[in-house]
Order: C-alpha cells, then structure tokens, then sequence
C-alpha cells in the first residue's frame, strides 16, 4: 500500500462508520484499490453507494474495482472554518474527482501534498490512499505524472 | 416524458398584504420572544391585505428554522413559530394548513392552489428566522464532535468537508474556471447589491449599518471558501416576513395595488437522476453546476411555455442569492442569458434600479438578510404592488422571483393585472 504522509493528515480527523452498504468501499481501501459501487443492471456506477438503482431501479448492485484515475472536477480551498477535526489545519484544500469511468462520478479528497495552485480543473489525477490509523484507510488522490 | 403542460391561463390568486418585522442581528429585546414577533407581523399583513385575523381560513409555512433547529433545540414559540402556534395566537378558523420543508417560495405556491381549489379563501404565510449561526442564540454549540462519520458523511467528514458553502464553493469554482468568471466581475455584482440593499428602508444594512461595499472592500474580504468570501455568504438576521394572499377577484377590492400570481414552477430532480440535495443531506458529495444546467428544458416546459412569458417580458427579477454564485445560476437556468454567460451579463448598467432589468433590488439575502427566501417573494411583490418606495420599477408589470438552487427550483411570476 502507498501512504502518501500529508500535511493535514492528523489523528483528530472523523473516521468512517461503515455500514452494509459502505463496508466493500472501505474493506478496498484498506487493500489498496478503490472500489465502487455499480448497479448490475443498466452498469451504471453510484457514488456514495445507495440501496436501489436510481437510474433503472434496479436492487442488485455490487462493488467493483475502478481504474482510480481521473480528472479533478472542481476545488476550493477551506480557511479556518472550524469543521469537525480540523480546526487547527489551517486552509486546506477539498477536490472533487471526476472518475474515468463515468461523467459526473465523484469523489471527494484532499489531494494532500498537492501544491495548490496544480490543483485546477480538468488535471489529470489518480487514486493514492492515506493511513488514517485505527485501521482505517482513506482514499485520496494525486497528479498523475503528466499533470504534475 | 413531456407532459403537454396546460396554461395557466388567469390568475386565481394574489398577494394582497405584506409585511415585515425589523431585520436585525440582536437579540430579542429582555421578555419578549420570536413568537411575539411573528403574531405582530402576520397581523400587520393581514391588516395591509384589508382583512381581520377572523377572515383568515387558511395558512401555510416553512416554520421550522435554519440550521441546528431540530428535536434537540426547538422550542415552539422560541426557536420557531409552528403552524398550530400561529394559529392558536391568532385566534384564526382554520381549515386549510400545509407546513412544507422547502422555501418559502413552496408556501406560496400551496397558498395559490389552496385558493383555487376552494380549500381556502385568505391564506396567511410567513417566514420566521432567528439564525442559530448568530450568538447567543439557542443550538449554537456547534455540531457535536463526532469521531466516526456514518451515513454519505462517511465520504466528506473524514476530509474535513463540512459546512453550508459546500454547496456552493466548489460549484462557483468549476463554473469560474469553465467560463473565466473572476472575483473581479463578482465584485461588481456584489457591490451594486449593497447599494439596492441601502435603497432598501428594510434592508439589515439600512437600519443598523448603512455603509457602501466597495470593490476594494469586496477582493480584500476574509476568504471563506475560495472562491467566496464573506461578502458571497448569506448575512445571518432575526426577522419575519408575512404575505396574504386571496382570491383574484377579491383583491380588486384592496385599497392598493396586488400582485397577481402569474405562474409558478418547482423542480426537484433534474434529468441525471437524483441530484446532489438528495445525497448526503444537502453535503456536497455533486457540486452540481451541470444539474443547475439541466433544469432549464424544465423550466421551459413548466413555467415559461405555459405562461405565455419569456424572460424579456419580465419588469424585474429577485432571484435567490444564499450565495451570490447561486444569482449567475439563476439567471442562466431561466434563460435571462445564456451558460456561462451570466458573470458578463452582470457588469452591464442594465441590472441598476432605473435599468431595463432591474437585479434583486431589495439586496436579497446577502444584503437585505438571509430569511429562507422570504425576501425575493416579498420584493416582486411589492414590485407589482407599487409598493416598493425609491426602489420602485416604473410600470412594473411581471416581476419574477425564484429561490433555492436552480436543480430545485421554486419560481413564481407575479403580475401587476389580473391579465
């Protein structure tokens, strides 16, 4: 597994509290791969994973590994903002990756160890994932080599 | 999927009586209580619609509060002003009440149909905010620290993604850099806002600090979450603001103008499927910028096409700005200019009072307030109603208002005629 040691990462952050339908998420996580949920059906990926397929209404749907490469599909940067384990973080920046896989399919990082000002829309970036302790692993991403 | 829409044809119902408390940031005066101030203003717009509480038979409200106001920190009366509360302290016969969990907006729009379905007669709607994020107030701890995130704030919280702005920060941000909007052309938009808002007797910065925004002040702001900055947030009040609405022929009787309800329009999905309000509570798993997009067929279908109406029919427009990047939306999702044309739309002298389309004239909710959307319904209807002093549209005929992100809209047309 790769730890990338970031600077916000902290021991103070809120962890996940799985449940049945988010457990196969963090389970890849802590094997090393990101894992998302996908409705058998009309193959459609859902992301946070939800009980029936919205799109075809299917139940059946399971969790299947992804590429974990993308493009940052928006940013901010949060400035002191006194959110929940990271009062003391300073500005930090929040990133919504856009998937490979599918318009529109997001995930929310960090990009921890980014240099802010690389961080724009539409930079390629690929999954990379932070011990978080407890064992817990979060997934987080990074440029790839071409958009660093 | 398209359902021929029927025109709305007539209007059924109008506004006939407005009214607002004092919008401040202070607490209630020793002794008194929201509620107090609830009753009073509800009374003074029944009075302004030219009735008595006794020919109230209908009401309706969002009623719950902003923020923390929930099971754990309520207090009917305190924190918010119930349906059965109003009610009861009125004295009214009630035999219409719709409580409902959207803007104001919704209420208004229930209101209207309650009318023409016969259910009611005079309807009483109010918005009542007391904002938790002000101190001292009740619930205002904070949220509780909780070490494990469960439910979709299992994929936000642990990287510290939280708070209101979520919804709006990383959409500005996209839209930004998709279309090469910059905190410039938002300074200009935010800085003709101020100056409706201290044309506004109403306004929080009329009454407690009538100072202009400068440009200057607005790039020199404390960042918030780029790119806003405080002066893109909402501004936290106290404040009520009360609407009675009637049929359409009895409203002619009322001694000043009305506004007759023209057409409405509320959206809730957009054609993606559900769209970021119904993930993560209203957290932003989807900053949804192309959801705001996709309303606009919807919009058309709904609202313009069955008014008769285009945008360039409209007198003026109050369109919601919890977030000033949420009027740039507005503006494009209802046609008034085209995708990622609105932060250039905005630097023209046409969005002045005395231009040809007068922009949120009373300063909205980042400068008149943040009030649940209260404040557009009530400026196009004064609008419409003639009653909107030295920030009065001349020959006002359709005045639009609409609140809430574009992806779950509530829109309502208001009209100086019964047309």
């Amino acid at each position: 597994m790769q730890t990338a040691p970031g600077r916000i990462a902290n021991d103070r952050r809120p962890l996940p509290n799985p449940d049945a339908l988010t457990q196969p998420y963090w389970d890849a996580a802590r094997e090393g791969h990101l894992a998302i949920q996908r409705c058998t059906q009309c193959r459609t990926f859902h992301h946070p994973p939800i009980p029936f397929c919205d799109i075809c209404d299917s139940r059946t749907l399971e969790f299947e590994r992804v590429s974990g490469r993308g493009k940052v599909y928006t940013h901010t940067r949060m400035h002191a903002l006194r959110i929940p384990g990271f009062e003391d973080a300073g500005a930090y920046p929040l990133v919504w990756v856009e998937l490979d896989e599918q318009p529109l399919l997001t995930v929310v990082c960090n990009m921890d160890g980014t240099d802010p000002e690389k961080i724009r829309v539409g930079a390629p970036v690929e999954v990379t994932f932070v011990d978080a302790g407890e064992g817990v692993v979060l997934p987080d991403f990074r440029l790839t080599s071409e958009g660093a | 999927m398209a359902v021929a829409t029927r025109p709305f044809g007539k209007a059924k119902s109008a506004v006939m009586g407005v009214a607002y408390s004092r919008i401040t940031r202070d607490p209630l005066p020793e002794g008194t209580i929201l509620g107090d101030e609830v009753v009073d203003t509800c009374k003074r717009a029944i009075a302004d619609a030219g009735l008595t509480p006794a020919d109230i038979d209908g009401i309706t409200s969002f009623a719950i509060n902003m923020g923390p106001d929930d099971a754990n920190t309520a207090t009917d009366g305190i924190t918010r002003a119930s349906l059965p509360y109003v009610w009861r302290r009125l004295g009214l016969d009630v035999r219409w009440g719709e409580d409902n969990n959207k803007f104001v907006g919704s209420s208004l729009i229930e209101a209207n149909n309650a009318i023409a379905a016969g259910a009611a007669r005079f309807v009483l709607v109010w918005k009542a905010v007391d904002d938790p994020r002000l101190p001292g107030r009740r619930g205002n701890g904070g949220p509780p620290q909780r070490p494990r995130a469960g439910g979709d704030g299992q994929f936000m919280a642990p990287y510290g993604a939280g708070g209101g702005y979520l919804m709006h920060a990383p959409t500005a941000q996209r839209y930004y850099e998709l279309y090469g909007a910059t905190r410039e052309h938002m300074a200009k938009h935010v800085v003709r806002n101020r100056k409706h808002a201290l044309m506004n007797e109403k306004s929080y910065w009329s009454i407690n600090k009538p100072e202009q925004l400068t440009v200057d002040d607005y790039m020199n702001a404390r960042p918030i979450a780029d790119p806003l900055c405080l002066y893109d947030c909402d501004l936290p009040v106290r404040g009520v603001i009360a609407y009675v609405l009637g049929p359409a022929e009895a409203a002619q009787d009322v001694d000043h103008g009305v506004a007759y309800v023209k057409a409405f329009a509320q959206e809730w999905i957009g054609p993606r499927g559900l769209n970021a309000f119904h993930h993560a509570g209203g957290r932003m798993l989807k900053p949804p910028l192309e959801d705001n997009h996709d309303v606009i067929p919807l919009l058309q279908r709904h609202l313009w096409e069955p008014s008769g109406l285009t945008p360039s029919d409209l007198s003026t427009l109050t369109v919601y700005d919890g977030f000033s990047i949420l009027t740039w939306l507005w503006l494009e999702a209802l046609g008034v200019c085209g995708v990622g044309e609105a932060f250039e739309y905005v630097q023209g002298d046409h969005n002045e009072i005395g231009g040809s389309m007068p922009l949120n004239t009373s300063g909205g909710h980042l400068a008149e307030g943040a009030m649940g959307g209260a404040p557009h319904y009530a400026e196009a209807a004064l609008q419409c109603m003639g009653g909107a002093g030295v920030r009065q549209v001349k020959d006002c005929h359709y005045a639009l208002a609409a609140t809430d992100r574009p992806c779950r809209a509530q829109v309502i047309i208001f009209s100086s005629q019964p047309d």
